[in-house]
């Protein structure tokens, strides 16, 4: 079953095309892989997908109906979640709090019930504290929860934009280079991390430049160069797919 | 239990509000010559913080740039005003109607701007505010008395007792700034509350983690400004005389200083903040013609040496439910 | 009737010209700092009550003859404006540069209402009237119409003026910096553009026009007033946005539209709205197109 296609999907930015009709399916439970070389536009479709960047042409269809045009946050209401390609915490606020805000949009207090804290915000807010526990939980990080979220290491506070993102209760997991300046022994357990997302029913659609790591997690994978796909399928078809070598000459070569 | 349960007051400062609050009685009682001059002064620093709580909300909690707050106060204080000289509404039944009045005109005025940069948003409250004392100044539809204003508002009255003396009205004011600051704090600490934080923080990732930016900056805006319209109820009633010159720019930088002072974000920041700004210059009367000096410069020292305010708020303190709080306790509190 | 109409256009490029003159200030340190100096209309004021000082108070016109003391007070009012605008730079926007920036924002507001007081303070809440005629109060005839000369002489200070800039900006290796430096000042460092000698002078340029427009304020009306500089500083920042912050030419365009507008509405719509015009015109210009006529984006960066 499909939960995500894209169709066409084409947006220029000033003459520059980042991203010429991309057109993609994915289907539901699987991890799958967006790579290419910098600057492919990949963080574009991205953005196009979860709608903080309206395409000029093309439809993003997720779980059955066309979703582009939608805001951000209604987005993420439908099941879309994300993280960023440079961390964006709530880096004052405690870990607690940012996955809290995770939760916002699947809860229903109103400003009244919250100005005159009825019974029902009130048990409300309990069971949010409980939930956001348990995706930190998850994650790894529940020893943290009254830290600031700014003083996490590095690789902690990517981990802590996956529970925030989770919190969402998506159908649908963006992660935009999840391993990015995580060292080896991280990266080894965001493999075992993405899984269990998976685990979850959650679909994982990723981003990452550390080719170990994607070879590893993802079932399939398309490539992307110059805002074209030029490229999809196993991981083991796209390593040895002449035109993928042939776009990663002079960049990054792949790692394994 | 009710969660989260921040501690609102620590036991001096239970004592500090007693006593803040027996102050009328302790004058009479010492026969304090200046007490209805003290007792003016306090219930000024009162209504500012009152103003201050509410532009909080906007300036605050959501981070929002504004500073066009005497604009809303404006329309509730004419609001009351009206209703009570033409139609012979009693004050307290205004109430309503001053804050629904402001906060409907903030809707309509902040819709078309609210998506604006911090500096734009300032620039365009700025203007707002002008152009209000402008309409005030012109007795824009035949309401506002022009130049003069509107004389000879009436007093409140609550369960037919009439608030007339200075001390009622310390009462009266220090009671709605008691229930304000204890209403924004439950505000605070909620789905809503969060929200404007996240936004404070971080609009865009805000809007990534699903929350409806536009919609909650309005609410915020709608929020602050029905409360300074209240505000604008009391006013109107304790001076029974109201004119542009009390809505202008400069009261709205008042409202500014005392939260950014105070501690933006922070209700009891606010409330310190409005002692300062309000209080203090009347302490050295020779000083009152530099007061704005004072604020100005006390703006400038204040971005470059301590930018979070006097008494920034603290990070929100979560009571964990079970088993969490077994589990991961606090660091520095016992298991 | 086409006499009025006449009349009311020659008004409104005399206003449009002063605030053109202001809007620069705004537009350089915008450009450069990506900072709205709040307190420029307060170098406004400070402009137009040196010349006060140097006009009135020391009376130079009656020892130097009006040529020699219009050209000392010209060069008084620049470079004690100037002083004061760098003197502002180096104490409220410095130490900020790095920090948050809205705490610039409010560092300048409160610049802006320290210097308002503090000119209060040391000259009096009064009106100051000049009180002699300092322009020549002929008129010329120009088109069959006849134009009063204080005016045009008005109006063509501010034209010479915002020449002389346009050169210096796109014609010098020092203007070539300033620009550089609007564009990106991370880049511009790195191309060896000094930047801090980039913002110093554009500390140094953008109140010296404001004071100067101040002066002709001055002059032209015959009265200054401590807060005058509110209400100008404001409009010059809208006609700023009219013409597109960060733009030089958009400033000079902006406020000589914005000075047409405003006489024109005040002429045809109603006078005691005049100011609330200027204030619906930068809101309905931040709402509609906020870009003015060159590029800046003013919403919340997504």
């Amino acid at each position: 079953m499909l939960i995500l296609s894209l169709a066409g999907l084409t947006k220029t930015f000033g003459g520059l095309v980042a991203v010429a009709g991309v057109t993609l399916s994915i289907d539901r439970g699987r991890i799958v892989g967006l790579i290419g070389p910098n600057g492919a536009g990949k963080t574009t479709v991205f953005n196009l997908i979860t709608g903080s960047v309206k395409p000029d042409d093309g439809h993003v269809f997720f779980s059955g109906r066309t979703i582009n045009g939608l805001k951000p946050h209604q987005v993420v209401a439908l099941g879309v979640a994300r993280t960023f390609q440079t961390i964006r915490l709530f880096p004052k606020l405690t870990v607690l709090d940012n996955v809290l805000s995770g939760r916002h949009c699947r809860l229903t207090s109103g400003v009244i019930a919250s100005f005159l804290r009825l019974p029902s915000q009130r048990l409300e807010e309990k069971l949010v504290l409980k939930r956001a526990m348990e995706e930190l939980e998850f994650v790894g990080l529940a020893e943290t929860w009254a830290a600031p979220a700014g003083s996490l290491a590095y690789g902690d506070q990517r981990r802590l934009e996956i529970a925030r993102a989770l919190a969402t209760e998506p159908k649908l997991l963006i992660l935009d280079e999840p391993a990015g300046g995580m060292n080896e022994e991280e990266t080894a357990e965001l493999v075992g991390l993405v899984r269990r997302i998976r685990d979850r029913d959650v679909t994982v659609f990723l981003i990452e430049h550390d080719m170990g790591f994607v070879m590893k997690v993802c079932h399939h994978l398309f490539v992307m160069e110059n805002g074209s796909l030029i490229a999809s399928g196993a991981p083991k078809e796209i390593q040895s797919d002449p035109r993928v070598i042939e776009a990663y000459l002079g960049q990054d070569e792949i790692e394994t | 239990m009710i969660f989260p349960r921040p501690r609102l007051f620590g036991a001096f400062q239970v004592a500090g509000v007693v006593l803040f609050l027996a102050l009328p009685f302790i004058f009479s009682g010492l026969n304090f010559r200046r007490s209805p001059y003290v007792l003016h002064l306090l219930t000024t620093v009162g209504l500012y913080a009152l103003l201050s709580l509410s532009l909080n909300v906007i300036l605050g909690f959501a981070g929002m740039f504004h500073m066009g707050h005497a604009a809303f106060f404006a329309v509730g204080a004419y609001i009351t005003a009206n209703l009570n000289l033409t139609y012979g509404w009693s004050i307290l039944s205004t109430l309503p109607v001053a804050a629904g009045g402001a906060g409907l005109f903030a809707l309509v005025v902040a819709t078309p701007v609210i998506h604006l940069r911090g500096d734009y948003l300032l620039i365009v409250t700025i203007g707002l505010v002008e152009i209000v004392k402008i309409a005030l100044v012109n007795d824009v539809f035949g309401l506002t008395g022009g130049p003069n204003g509107l004389i000879r508002v009436g007093r409140p009255e609550i369960f037919g007792y009439r608030i007339t003396t200075p001390r009622d009205f310390f009462y009266l004011i220090w009671v709605a700034v008691a229930i304000s600051a204890l209403l924004f704090n439950w505000l605070e600490n909620s789905r809503f509350g969060r929200a404007l934080k996240y936004i404070k923080e971080d609009a865009v990732a805000a809007e990534g983690m699903g929350i409806n930016v536009t919609a909650h900056k309005l609410m915020a805006f709608v929020i602050g400004a029905a409360w300074a319209g209240m505000g604008g109820t009391f006013f109107a009633s304790w001076m029974r005389t109201i004119s542009p010159e009390s809505f202008t720019f400069g009261e709205s930088v008042v409202m500014f200083t005392i939260v950014i002072l105070g501690g933006s974000g922070h209700q009891k920041g606010v409330i310190l903040g409005a002692f300062l700004v309000m209080g203090l210059p009347e302490l050295f009367r020779d000083f009152q013609d530099k007061r704005l000096l004072a604020y100005g410069a006390a703006l400038v020292a204040m971005m470059i040496f301590r930018p979070q305010g006097l008494w920034p708020p603290k990070p929100t303190q979560y009571k964990l439910p079970a088993p969490f709080d077994q589990k991961y306790p606090k660091k520095g509190e016992p298991c | 009737m086409l006499s009025h109409f006449f009349e009311q256009i020659i008004y409104g490029l005399t206003v449009g010209g002063v605030y053109a003159l202001i809007a620069l200030g705004y537009t350089m340190v915008y450009g450069v700092m990506k900072l709205i100096n709040f307190a420029h209309g307060e170098l406004f004021t400070l402009g137009a009550f040196v010349g006060f000082f140097f006009l009135v108070t020391l009376d130079l016109g009656s020892f130097w003859g009006p040529v020699l003391a219009i050209s000392l007070t010209v060069v008084g009012v620049s470079g004690i404006t100037a002083l004061a605008g760098r003197l502002l730079e180096r104490v409220a926007y410095r130490p900020l540069r790095d920090s948050d920036r809205l705490a610039a924002v409010v560092s300048a507001l409160g610049a802006s209402i320290f210097l308002q007081n503090l000119i209060m303070v040391v000259s009096g809440a009064k009106y100051r009237a000049f009180g002699v005629d300092l322009l020549p109060t002929t008129f010329i005839q120009f088109a069959g119409q006849s134009v009063p000369v204080a005016r045009l002489f008005v109006f063509l200070t501010a034209v010479v003026t915002m020449l002389l800039l346009y050169v210096f900006i796109n014609n010098t290796r020092f203007g070539l910096a300033i620009r550089a430096a609007a564009i990106d000042q991370g880049a511009a460092r790195l191309m060896g553009v000094d930047v801090n000698k980039v913002i110093a002078v554009v500390f140094v340029i953008g109140p010296a026009l404001g004071g100067l427009a101040g002066l002709l304020v001055g002059v032209y009306y015959g009265q200054i007033n401590f807060d005058m500089g509110q209400l100008y500083g404001l409009k010059a920042f809208t006609a700023a946005v009219i013409g597109g912050i960060g733009n030089i030419p958009g400033a000079m365009i902006g406020g000589l539209l914005l000075g047409l507008l405003e006489t024109l509405g005040a002429a045809y719509v109603s006078g005691a709205w005049k100011d609330a015009l200027s204030f619906v015109a930068l809101i309905l210009i931040l709402v509609i197109r906020p870009t003015g006529i060159l590029s800046e984006r003013v919403a919340e960066k997504l």
